[in-house]
């Protein structure tokens, strides 16, 4: 049997905004950001016709029903229509994000695209050759699927090699929401050689061998959690079995999470020095695409006290951003988080009489008591129960919020302003 | 420590004053107003702490006498007993402290007594009146409020920090507020998401225009293919339309064609040909006929006679005569002023001649020199005759000044000989002079010492007097008198010499009159000091010195007569001096005058003599230009006679003269030239006539020899004749000309016409006519028959055409034989109505279409949707952002506030918890709680119903007794780490009410178990209320002592 190719792609998310920026960014570098989405896309699509493949199969979430984004859907018909022009075939299903009851612009798809409904169906990769590979898929007819559409599949034809595309949460993974939910058991049982998963960002391969079963994971990060590179799977199948992954780079952005330690350093040359360096690896690392970056400080050391100035860390931020935006790549600094402290011994001063002893041991009660805890929980009512705001403020805003690192952040403040005088 | 007496030396109104022993616990003072309690207080912080450094005098001066200050005697924790005494001073006062054996201590003792505390600690706590009382400045001391709020860390920032982070919590939330940063981020995303609902409409707007667009195009399809349609059946009925005239014309042919008879081999275009050869032949007999009119009028043009032919010979002559004419005219006009003119010229010569001079003529004219070199020659004489005159003027001139010198220097010598002879004469000469002037000094010193001189003899004859009897006479010494007054005579007498001599001498004698009064001066006041010693003489030296001196007079004598003589004066005395030397002085002025005015007049005989020179020497310079100018006119004499000119004429006149010859030579030219043009005029009008005379003869025109103008006449006679000759022989050459060319054309028109008679009448035979009118008959029926049949053709081929290629005409031909033109063209209007209508349609739709396509386009490619999402995902961001952080800084606050009640529930100092115990003793329970909150210099109490107040909220007497209470707690709390001290009070309790000034005093006694308490009072309630409080708690009754 010949050799079977094609790229596994999924959660597109074609023109939806980037999340956890809280900084407006500056004009090209929310042009890129603009352009991201739709840059890795256009990647997906040169890389399917430069390696000939057979098929691009995508997983789901390839725009955000929500957005109503004319832009999305336009530009991933165009891309369809160049792989139509190159003689490749396009499947393709929807997940919670484009449901198919969702909005949808009206555009016609080349006919080497094979869309799939809110049933499994198997449509051969080849149409002169059906009987050897199939693909399974199956649309998400609404947002909120809860029930498990592998139960659905049952168990395919034996003989050609079959491919399963699903928008699924696989194993429960408790990062993205359980839709469509189901197990490793049931997608082994299914009798599908391999799995094309959407749903989780992260790149990973559940399972090697047959079948096999992978989330290609996004194409391109889209918060600052979603670092490191982004991409999407060249799958090649030799003899209708041996299937052999091979992660390709599209991501037109690359998210980094800086960290810095600034025990050991003395001036601010010095940090701003390691901070040069730590981009300038970062740029590296992302093969010069452009980055946009969250630093961290930690440790206590000498420049604790000139972070805790007014403004050092804006001016700070200001100063990476001189430095490294009006490059090619450029490196755009979005957020300091500034966790550094002045040297103090905790546990010693926890141990005296004073007024900050107690605090201390206050704030240590409050992390080991839920009760108190709760009640502290309950004095955030006063803003997320205000009657002019609670409609737009977000649903989940501070219900996550972890309460004890929280109360370590609070104990940090209190204690700079307690001991603000102890250092001068 | 404890206080056992005090021993005052002086101190305000107290001196010498002991107040003691102290032997209870607890002591009150008593005394009324101004008995000194507040002095005796003072007084007991000045001994401790020292008089204050600046004013220390001031401070209670001693009044009542003694040294300013006193002691104070001591006994410490271990009853050792100590004096401390205090002197006011430098430095607070000298202290001396000594133990009670007496040994001197160091200040260290006192510190040590003083349990180290300083001077205001002292005073706030231990030492104090009720006004220190009522004061809060207790709290504000910071050696004391240290103790009473714990400096321990983290308490003195609290407030800071709980208001830095309630400023800071509130800028990222506050309920009620606005303008914190989640209001305005939300307002922000409030904004956002009202663009993107705006935005989210135009995705509606797309799908429904997508629709649109599908039915556009499919209705546009099934409009198109209707148009279509019509189209092809408006297209069919225009044609039969266009073809309809061609069909009614091809029937009518066919018709009109069976009625023609049919001609063969008619001639092609017959008619045509006929008519033109008849007109040909109409018109060449016409030409004909005209040419031979011609040829007879140019014949009798040829032979026509012209009178005066022969003229034409004498054209050469009579073109002279035309050409001649206006310049023969002229010359008979000008001969005659010409000749009037001439004798004009002649005159004017004869005259100039005469202006020259007498014997001057034409030749003579002709001969004068006007050369350059000659002109140039009466120019140099006449400028050197011109030159030489004007030298001579000047000449002239300057002697006539030199003369008017002269007699003015001849005038100012005279003047000055007549001054020289008015002058007075000197009486004496100069070197008479200054002999007399000296004889003047010599003897002016003989009288000088004349007078010395006897003066002397006087004295000395005074002294030999005395000599005999008045030996012990204290009076002065005779002669001691005589030398004095010698010395004064000799020193007056150089001074008036010097005067009379002046000059020199005066100063010589100034200064030598003054010594020697100086000397005489001195001697007297000698002689008086040696008048005690007294003095003897001899008598005989003196007789000697007697004698010499009266020789010496009889010398000095005998020199002042002759000296008188040589004088010329009548006697010898300072006056008659002084006198003669004033006329020797006017004599000195006088000959200093004579010889001024001789120096003058030489001078004036010197001026005389040199213009004398000088008038001399313009004479002759006068003579010597004199002969030059004449030797200058015998050249130019000699120069007009050798040019045949009047040896009186001057260069002027001979250059005047000049100008006339000029003058007279351009006449003469002038004349000659008339002369000449005179004679050429009358040669020409000669001859003119000559010329004139035989023609006019030959052709009988008139002419009068002695009338000029006769000749004019004749001549312009001829030259008209001429002319009309000339021009009728050219008439006549032309007729012959054309008569030769008009019998030409005769011939070629009669040719003409017999060549197209001959055609004309081949044709008529080729139409089988005989005659014309035959032949057009049979022509028209020819053509009739010919056009119908081109017509048939025609109209067939038009219907072709029309019907369109490759469609069969019999159809078409058919179709029109089954309508009418009127069906025709109601058809075709209907049906290009109703494709109006669809085009109509169409367009719309097409506009529509076109708008869709472009609004689908720009639906499409904008990106305003995605801007806004990234901006509401950002300010999302942001609200969380500030969210966590208000609720980091809320969890912030609330620990803070935790920390801070347990802290100040359980861990108040011990001074607060001191005072609190007090207070709720003597308040009774009121108040159980005093605490220091933190951070805050301030005491706050709390009722038994947990009512907190601060000390501004407690009446006068309830906030005194907190002060009071805080001040035990300090005292307990201080006295545990160093010595116990006095407490001193000065009319503390006088606010309280019975029940707790008595509490009060309670509280005293039991701190009078640890501290000495003296007690300041004038109210017998007070000592009462002590005295109570001590049998009531058993202890030790209080000392009472009377101030």
């Amino acid at each position: 049997m010949s050799q079977i190719r094609f790229v596994h792609a999924a959660d597109l998310h074609l023109d939806s905004p980037f999340t956890g920026l809280r900084a407006d960014a500056p004009a090209n570098v929310a042009d890129a950001l603009h352009r991201a989405t739709f840059e890795a896309y256009g990647n997906i699509i040169d890389l399917c016709i430069a390696e000939q493949v057979d098929a691009l199969l995508v997983a789901g979430d390839i725009f955000d029903s929500a957005d109503r984004s004319l832009r999305a859907q336009r530009a991933f018909v165009n891309g369809l229509e160049r792989l139509h022009e190159a003689g490749i075939r396009s499947f393709i299903c929807h997940g919670n994000h484009d449901p198919l009851d969702g909005w949808e612009a009206r555009l016609t798809y080349p006919s080497s695209c094979h869309r799939f409904g809110p049933q499994f169906e198997g449509v051969p990769i080849f149409e002169q050759d059906p009987d050897t590979a199939v693909v399974y898929g199956i649309s998400y007819p609404v947002r909120e699927v809860r029930e498990n559409l592998v139960v659905q599949l049952g168990r395919v034809e034996p003989g050609p090699f079959s491919i399963g595309l699903l928008h699924a949460n696989v194993g429960g993974n408790p990062n993205h929401d359980a839709y469509a939910p189901c197990t490793l058991g049931d997608l082994e049982l299914s009798g599908v050689d391999y799995w094309a998963l959407g749903h989780v960002h992260t790149r990973q391969t559940l399972r090697e061998g047959t079948p096999t079963v992978a989330y290609s994971g996004n194409p391109q990060g889209k918060n600052p959690t979603e670092t490191g590179a982004k991409g999407v799977f060249l799958v090649e199948v030799a003899d209708g079995a041996n299937v052999r992954l091979s992660f390709r780079c599209t991501d037109a952005v690359r998210w980094a999470h800086l960290k810095l330690d600034i025990s050991e350093l003395q001036t601010e040359q010095e940090l701003l020095d390691e901070i040069g360096e730590l981009v300038q690896e970062s740029l590296s690392e992302a093969q010069f695409r452009s980055l946009v970056a969250r630093l961290t400080l930690s440790g206590r050391g000498p420049l604790s006290e000139s972070l805790r100035q007014p403004n050092f860390i804006d001016d700070l931020r200001s100063s990476i951003n001189e430095d490294w935006i009006d490059r090619s790549p450029f490196a755009w600094c979005e957020r300091i988080e500034n966790l550094s402290a002045a040297p103090f011994n905790r546990a010693e001063r926890m141990s005296g009489s004073d007024f900050l002893a107690e605090f201390l041991r206050v704030c240590e009660r409050a992390k080991a008591d839920l009760q108190v805890q709760e009640q502290l929980r309950a004095s955030f009512d006063e803003l997320l129960n205000h009657r002019r705001y609670r409609r737009d403020l977000p649903e989940d805003l501070l219900k996550e919020t972890d309460l004890p690192a929280l109360i370590d952040e609070a104990e940090l403040v209190a204690l700079e302003l307690l001991t603000s005088d102890e250092e001068k | 420590m404890r206080i056992e007496k005090l021993h005052i030396e002086g101190f305000g109104h107290f001196a010498d004053r002991t107040v003691g022993p102290f032997e209870s616990p607890i002591v009150v003072l008593y005394g009324p107003n101004e008995a000194g309690k507040s002095t005796l207080l003072s007084f007991l912080q000045t001994i401790l702490f020292g008089f204050p450094t600046r004013g220390g005098a001031q401070h209670y001066p001693p009044l009542a006498g003694g040294k300013h200050g006193g002691r104070i005697d001591l006994l410490d924790q271990s009853n050792d007993r100590y004096s401390v005494h205090r002197i006011q001073g430098r430095g607070g006062g000298p202290v001396t402290v000594q133990s009670g054996t007496g040994e001197l201590q160091n200040e260290t003792t006192l510190a040590r007594l003083l349990g180290h505390h300083a001077e205001n600690v002292f005073k706030s706590v231990f030492s104090f009146s009720l006004d220190e009382l009522h004061s809060d400045r207790l709290l504000k001391d910071e050696d004391i409020n240290s103790q009473i709020y714990s400096a321990g860390m983290g308490v003195v920032t609290l407030p800071d920090a709980l208001k830095e982070t309630k400023d800071k919590k509130e800028r990222r939330f506050l309920k009620g507020g606005s303008k914190h940063s989640i209001s305005q981020t939300v307002e922000e995303l409030k904004e956002v998401n009202a663009k993107l609902n705006e935005v989210a409409s135009n995705a509606e707007r797309y799908g429904r225009l997508i629709e649109r667009r599908n039915e556009i195009h499919e209705k546009h399809s099934q409009l198109h293919t209707i148009s279509s349609q019509l189209k092809t059946r408006l297209d069919y009925q225009r044609r039969l339309k266009n073809g309809w005239d061609d069909w009614v014309e091809f029937n009518a042919a066919q018709e009109s064609l069976k009625d023609i008879e049919i001609i063969t081999d008619f001639p092609t275009d017959g008619l045509r040909r006929l008519e033109q050869l008849e007109e040909r032949i109409r018109g060449t007999r016409q030409a004909y006929e005209e040419t031979r009119g011609q040829v007879e009028l140019e014949e009798s043009k040829a032979k026509t006679a012209i009178e005066h032919e022969s003229i034409l010979v004498h054209a050469d002559s009579v073109r002279y005569l035309e050409r001649n004419r206006e310049h023969f005219e002229s010359a008979v006009r000008d001969l005659p002023p010409r000749e009037l003119e001439l004798k004009h010229c002649e005159q004017r010569l004869e005259a100039t001649l005469k202006e020259i001079g007498p014997g001057w003529s034409t030749a003579r004219l002709e001969g004068f020199d006007l050369s350059v070199a000659v002109r140039n020659e009466v120019s140099q004489f006449g400028e050197r005759l011109r030159k030489s005159e004007e030298a001579l003027e000047r000449l002239r001139a300057a002697l006539s000044q030199e003369e008017a010198r002269l007699h003015e220097a001849m005038k100012a010598e005279g003047a000055a000989q007549q001054e020289l002879d008015d002058a007075p004469e000197p009486i004496m000469g100069k070197e008479q002079m200054s002999e007399h002037r000296a004889t003047i000094g010599r003897a002016n010193t003989g009288l000088l010492e004349l007078k010395a001189v006897r003066e002397r003899a006087s004295t000395l004859q005074d002294q030999l007097d005395g000599m005999s009897g008045v030996a012990e006479s204290g009076g002065l010494g005779a002669h001691q008198k005589a030398f004095t007054g010698l010395v004064s005579v000799v020193g007056l007498g150089l001074l008036i010499g010097g005067a009379l001599l002046g000059g020199a001498a005066l100063v010589v004698g100034a200064i030598g009159g003054l010594a020697l009064i100086a000397i005489a001066a001195y001697l007297l006041a000698q002689h008086l000091a040696a008048r005690a010693s007294g003095v003897s003489r001899q008598a005989s030296p003196i007789q000697d010195a007697l004698a010499r001196a009266e020789a010496e007079r009889e010398a000095l004598e005998a020199n002042l007569s002759e000296y008188r003589d040589i004088l010329g004066l009548e006697s010898m005395d300072s006056d008659s001096l002084i006198a003669y030397a004033g006329v020797l002085d006017e004599n000195e002025g006088r000959i200093q005058e004579v010889a001024v005015l001789r120096k003058n007049r030489e001078l004036a005989t010197e001026s005389t003599k040199e213009r004398r020179v000088s008038v001399e020497q313009s004479n002759e310079n006068i003579a010597a230009a004199e002969a030059q100018q004449e030797q200058m006119r015998s050249k130019w004499q000699q120069w007009l006679r050798a040019h045949e000119l009047n040896e009186a004429h001057s260069p002027q006149v001979v250059e005047a003269i000049r100008g006339k010859v000029e003058q007279g030579l351009d006449r003469l030219r002038e004349l000659r030239d008339l002369q000449q043009r005179i004679l050429t005029m009358k040669e020409s009008t000669a001859e003119f006539f000559e010329a004139v005379t035989p023609l006019a003869s030959e052709f009988e025109i008139g002419l009068n020899k002695d009338e000029p103008t006769s000749a004019t006449g004749a001549a312009d006679k001829l030259k008209t004749l001429h002319s009309d000759v000339e021009k009728r022989a050219r008439q006549r050459q032309v007729a012959v000309e054309a008569l030769a060319e008009a019998g030409q054309r005769l011939e070629e028109r009669k040719r003409d016409l017999q060549k197209a008679e001959i055609e004309l009448k081949e044709l008529l035979r080729s139409g089988g006519a005989s005659n014309s009118e035959e032949f057009r008959k049979r022509e028209e029926a020819d053509s009739q028959r010919k056009e119908f049949e081109a017509k048939l053709r025609e109209s067939l081929n038009r219907l072709q055409r029309i019907c369109g290629p490759g469609e069969p005409l019999e159809e078409f031909r058919i179709a029109l034989s089954k309508t009418d033109i009127q069906s025709i063209v109601d058809q075709e209007r209907q049906i290009a109505e109703e494709i109006e209508t669809i085009d109509s349609q169409l367009a719309d739709l097409d506009t529509e279409f076109g708008s869709i396509e472009a609004e689908l386009g720009a639906l499409a490619g904008e990106d305003e949707s995605s801007r806004l999402r990234m901006a509401r995902s950002r300010l999302l961001e942001q609200i969380r952002e500030h969210a966590r952080e208000w609720a980091k800084l809320t969890l912030a606050e609330r620990l803070l506030g935790e920390a801070q009640s347990t802290f100040e529930r359980e861990r108040q100092p011990g001074v607060v918890r001191n005072a609190e115990e007090f207070f709720k003793n003597i308040t009774g329970g009121r108040y159980d709680r005093v605490t220091a909150p933190l951070g805050e210099n301030t005491i706050r109490v709390t009722e038994r119903n947990g009512l907190s107040k601060e000390p501004e909220a407690l009446s006068r007497g309830t906030r005194e007794q907190l002060f009071l209470s805080l001040r035990f707690g300090l005292v307990q709390e201080l006295c545990r780490i160093a010595e116990p001290l006095p407490v001193i009070v000065d009319e503390v309790l006088v606010n309280f009410d019975p029940d707790r000034a008595l509490r009060a005093a309670k509280a005293f006694v039991q701190l009078s178990d640890t501290n000495q308490v003296l007690v300041f009072t004038c109210h017998t309630s007070v000592v009462d209320y002590f005295q109570v409080a001590a049998k009531e708690l058993g202890s030790t009754e209080p000392a009472l002592i009377e101030i």
